[in-house]
């Protein structure tokens, strides 16, 4: 709908130019605000001249017609614009032959910002041609040792430029592109630039309409730690421990936020992984430095390269990942392995040394690559020559291939030289015992007196040769394996005048050599 | 030719010439005076509606940029036209026309500003605000704002001028002199109104006015010491934060900290400087370190050795038997306390300790890497071992000389026949000794020998023997 004032009169138009600061070089606005007179003839309606019907009747169908929408204004066949009627006014005392209509418009002309050029202002807001009743923008940057964030907010009031105006896809688009435009503010320090650079990344945003008042208000905001790459920003934090045992844990907390929008999984991990990769880095750094600057020690062990504890927690929807790693400098990890073992070694008094490991083996790795650890205890067990007994204790879950990762060894092991590793013949006893052979003496007792002969001749005296031992059942019976082992030859001097060979069926071995002597 | 004509932006404004009003105005602002003149040009346009609708747009157009030249012109005796008014940067206030029905004539009012000032911005602020906290810690505010005004006839440069004022004022140069305090920038504002050319930097600052200052940052700590009738030793632990500043290396002052320093500081007397244990919890990103070390002040070598030992008296066999243990304690890494404890272990001399009556019975070591464990132990006894074995004892038994008698059976029964000599005395000697096979001791014996029988087994290292001869030592028996 158009307004079309024909035969009117202009009683006043008045400009106001509206500039958006004392101090800039842009027009907000200009504000036409134009009266207009007509006259309403009722010569011809009202020939009695009595009556006012006619007029309330018009003021009716005016006042109906000026709906204060925006419309075209055309004045005497001129046309000013889009302007919208403030006010209709009927202020003729005797309306009865003639009345009097009195229209006040306002018409609103496009705002001229070109004159806000420059890196502060970017390309957008000078190329803004909207009819703008007001524009209210502030930037707030805060810098904090470990957070840079701004905010960006806008207030705009906007005058429609037409009829059936979508104003609401208007005012979006002009928001975003003062938003997201490229300036050169946020000037300080080590953050300048960052505007730009973080303007197209995850933020926060606020947005309020007020459709009467055609009041907008825009909001965005971004905060990001200190230490920012490209698709993410990250913050560390390191906790470094010495334990009672002189142990030094290093453990990393951190938190990755994911700025760049719509990351697949795939990328998400990808960060998480190389963030994880580079952490042993930074705790090894962290841990030679305090250690060295704090003068708590100078010899140390590195940490260990593999991860001791990790965990990982997914934010989903925050599109963040939260995460600890830690190392240790644990002198029993293997690399593939931590073997951690006690020695006793106990010493009686006959000088046998019996010497007792116990041992825990953790293989790493997930279940179904655990693998027996057999390489690593039989490297424990190349440590001994004389090995009494071996054990070992470990879980297989669910099949037999499938090891748990703890495996439990003890070897003990002696230094008595009748346990040998490479025969099967194990001593427990050789004893070798003498009756010497010594003169025959007879008494003889009489009465009042008692005697003894010394005979020349000697009795005969005896070596017995006493073994016992233990052959692994089914081999007991091969004595020859014994007197191998024993290295058995008979006295020169002496006959044998018994020899027993005897085992059972849990093996154990006994013989026995008597020889005369 | 006009006698005046008028131009703004190098555009002449139409005819009639428009009349103009200048006030001058001295102004003082931002510490120093400048003129500021405030320009009214009234002027009319004429022609119908139409036309007055263009040239009120034309004069809109000249007046559409600030910041431009405004000049009135004179035609001189040379017939050309001279500069009587000129001023640089003007502003734009206002463009009015007045009410009227735009027939004919239409009045209008134009108002421009220059302004002539040495400033370059206005309401300036610059203000500190110091804070002294009870931990001898002050907080400074420090805020700088001001609206930029324009002093540039080709674009406005209010903005810049807003933050070139307020970045001039700020860092730690321009801290007014406190108690030469050394103030640490933790946190920086910056808010921007480009529109309205302001430009404002809030500045927080700490310093430290305590006599334990460091530079770079804040550091706080507490020193516990604590002591038991009961205890030994102290047990000082320390609990600090140092908070570096924003604009500090944090690689660089981190490496101000020196935890035995700090104690030694605050406590004059003893205490070993390696930590039993400490924990660090470092925060490059908040610039923060945050330290808890556990001291004592055990006066010894690292590593240095604990002894436990037990004794046992046995009044009856008048025996003493002692167990000793010792165990090497370490400070420091792991990996020091491991080669310094094997080390000390492989010289520790148990039986030095023990005496030197006392033979071993039994010793034992005990070696953890992980639990930093490194024990020997032994057991010991003054009990007389005969022969030097390891342990053992014989027997001696006689077969004591005794009157013959023996009982003979007759018609009245027995009687007893006194054979009027005596038994020959024998004697039975027993040994079972731990050691391989050396002397006999307690083997007497002669020419008579009954049984002289020895065993040895090399496996358990047993040496046994038994010796009987004619002949014996026992006497004084009532016989």
């Amino acid at each position: 709908m158009a307004y079309y004032f024909d035969n009117a009169t202009l009683l006043g138009y008045s400009l106001d130019k509206k500039y958006g600061s004392e101090n800039n070089d842009f027009i907000l606005n200009t504000v036409k605000n134009i009266s207009l007179q007509g006259i309403l003839d009722y010569k011809g309606l009202n020939k009695d001249a009595a009556g006012v019907k006619d007029y309330f009747n018009d003021i009716k169908s005016i006042t109906a017609s000026a709906s204060g929408d925006l419309q075209s204004i055309t004045v005497n066949g001129y046309n000013l614009g889009h302007g919208r009627i403030k006010a209709v006014t009927f202020d003729k005392k005797d309306p009865i032959l003639f009345g009097k209509y009195k229209y006040d418009i306002e018409i609103i002309e496009q705002s001229n910002l070109s004159g806000l050029s420059g890196d502060y202002y970017g390309t957008f807001i000078p190329s803004i041609k909207e009819k703008i009743l007001n524009l209210d923008e502030n930037f707030t940057f805060n810098y904090t040792n470990s957070k840079y964030n701004y905010s960006h907010n806008l207030n705009i009031k906007l005058a429609r430029s037409g009829e059936n105006e979508d104003l609401i896809t208007k005012i979006k688009n002009l928001a975003s592109g003062i938003l997201n435009d490229t300036i050169n503010l946020g000037l300080l320090g080590e953050y300048s630039g960052y505007y730009n650079t973080l303007k197209n990344k995850k933020n926060t945003s606020s947005e309020t309409y007020d459709l009467i008042e055609n009041s907008f208000s825009f909001g965005k905001s971004i905060e990001i730690d200190k230490n920012y790459s490209g698709d993410y920003s990250i913050g560390y934090k390191h906790v470094l421990a010495n334990d009672n045992f002189g142990k030094t844990n290093v453990q990393e907390d951190a938190s990755i936020n994911f700025l760049t929008k719509n990351l697949t999984d795939l990328q998400k991990n990808n960060i998480f992984n190389n963030e994880i990769s580079n952490s042993y880095s930074r705790c090894s750094g962290l841990f030679s430095d305090y250690s060295l600057k704090y003068n708590i020690g100078t010899s140390f062990a590195q940490l260990n390269l593999k991860p001791y504890i990790m965990s990982k927690k997914n934010n989903i929807f925050e599109e963040k990942i939260d995460y600890s790693v830690s190392y240790v400098n644990d002198i029993t990890y293997y690399g593939g392995y931590f073997l951690n073992y006690e020695v006793n070694s106990k010493t009686n008094n006959i000088g046998e040394i019996e010497t007792i490991e116990n041992g825990d083996v953790y293989v790493i790795g997930d279940t179904g690559t655990i693998y027996f650890p057999a390489s690593v205890i039989n490297s424990r067990k190349s440590n001994y020559q004389l090995i009494k007994s071996y054990n070992n204790s470990y879980t297989i879950l669910h099949t037999g291939t499938n090891y748990d990762n703890l495996f439990k060894y003890s070897i003990t092991s002696t230094n008595n030289i009748y346990y040998r590793p490479n025969s099967p013949v194990t001593f427990l006893s050789v004893s070798t015992d003498v009756d010497k052979p010594t003169k025959i003496i007879t008494e003889f007792i009489f009465p009042k007196k008692i005697s003894k002969i010394n005979s020349s001749k000697n009795k005969l005296g005896q070596i017995s040769t006493k073994i016992k031992a233990v052959i692994p059942s089914g081999r007991a019976s091969d004595s020859a394996l014994l007197f191998k082992e024993i290295n058995y030859t008979s006295s020169s001097a002496a006959y044998l005048t018994k020899a027993t060979y005897s085992y059972d069926s849990e093996g154990n071995v006994s013989a026995q050599f008597d020889q005369a002597i | 030719m006009n006698n005046n004509i008028i131009k703004y932006n190098n555009q002449t404004l139409g005819l009639p010439t428009p009349i103009v009003e200048i006030k001058s105005e001295n102004l003082y602002l931002n510490k120093s005076w400048g003129i500021e003149d405030q320009i009214t040009l009234k002027g009319q346009l004429t022609g119908d509606f139409q036309s007055l609708q263009i040239s009120q747009k034309n004069l809109i157009d000249i007046f559409s940029k600030n910041f431009k030249q405004f000049e009135i012109l004179e035609l001189n005796s040379g017939n050309s036209y001279e500069s009587i008014y000129e001023k640089n940067n003007v502003q734009v206030v206002n463009i009015s026309f007045a009410d009227g029905n735009y027939n004919k004539i239409l009045d209008y009012t134009i108002n421009l500003k220059s302004s002539d000032l040495k400033a370059s911005v206005i309401n300036p602020k610059n203000d500190f605000n110091f804070q002294l906290n009870k931990d001898f810690t002050i907080n400074l505010s420090h805020a700088v704002s001001a609206v930029g005004i324009s002093n540039n006839s080709y674009k406005s440069n209010a903005l810049d001028n807003a933050i070139n004022y307020v970045k001039n004022l700020t860092g730690l140069n321009n801290i007014p002199a406190y108690q030469n305090i050394n103030f640490n920038l933790f946190s920086v504002k910056e808010s921007v109104n480009r529109l309205q050319s302001s430009y404002s930097i809030e500045e927080s600052y700490i310093g430290d006015s305590s006599s334990k200052s460091i530079s770079g940052g804040i550091n706080r700590y507490s020193i516990d010491i604590s002591s038991g009738v009961k205890d030994i030793a102290l047990k000082i632990n320390l609990q600090g934060q140092f908070s570096i500043g924003k604009n500090e290396n944090f690689d660089v002052i981190k490496n101000s900290i020196n935890p035995a320093q700090i104690v030694s500081g605050s406590y004059s007397g003893y205490f070993n400087p390696i930590p039993i244990s400490y924990n660090i919890q470092s925060d490059k990103n908040e610039k923060t370190i945050s330290y808890n070390f556990n001291f004592d002040n055990i006066n010894l070598p690292n590593p240095y050795i604990r002894y436990n030992i037990s004794e046992q008296y046995d009044n009856i066999y008048k025996i003493i038997n002692k167990n000793i243990s010792a165990e090497v304690l370490a400070r420091g890494h792991q990996l020091e306390r491991l080669s310094n404890s094997e080390n000390l272990l492989n010289q520790i001399n148990l039986k030095a300790i023990a005496g030197e009556n006392f033979k071993i019975i039994s010793s034992e070591k005990v070696i953890n890497k992980d639990k930093n464990t490194f024990v020997v132990s032994a057991s010991f006894t003054d009990k007389n071992i005969p022969g030097g074995y390891a342990d053992g004892k014989y027997t001696v038994t006689e077969d004591i000389s005794i009157p013959i008698i023996k009982p003979n059976l007759s018609l009245r029964g027995y009687i007893l026949q006194d054979f009027q000599a005596n038994t020959f005395a024998k004697t039975k000697v027993q040994g079972e000794f731990k050691g391989s096979p050396g002397v006999k001791p307690g083997a007497g014996g002669g020419p008579d020998l009954i049984t002289d029988t020895e065993s040895y087994d090399p496996v358990n290292k047993t040496f046994s023997y038994t010796i009987e001869y004619y002949g014996g030592g026992i006497t004084g028996l009532p016989l």
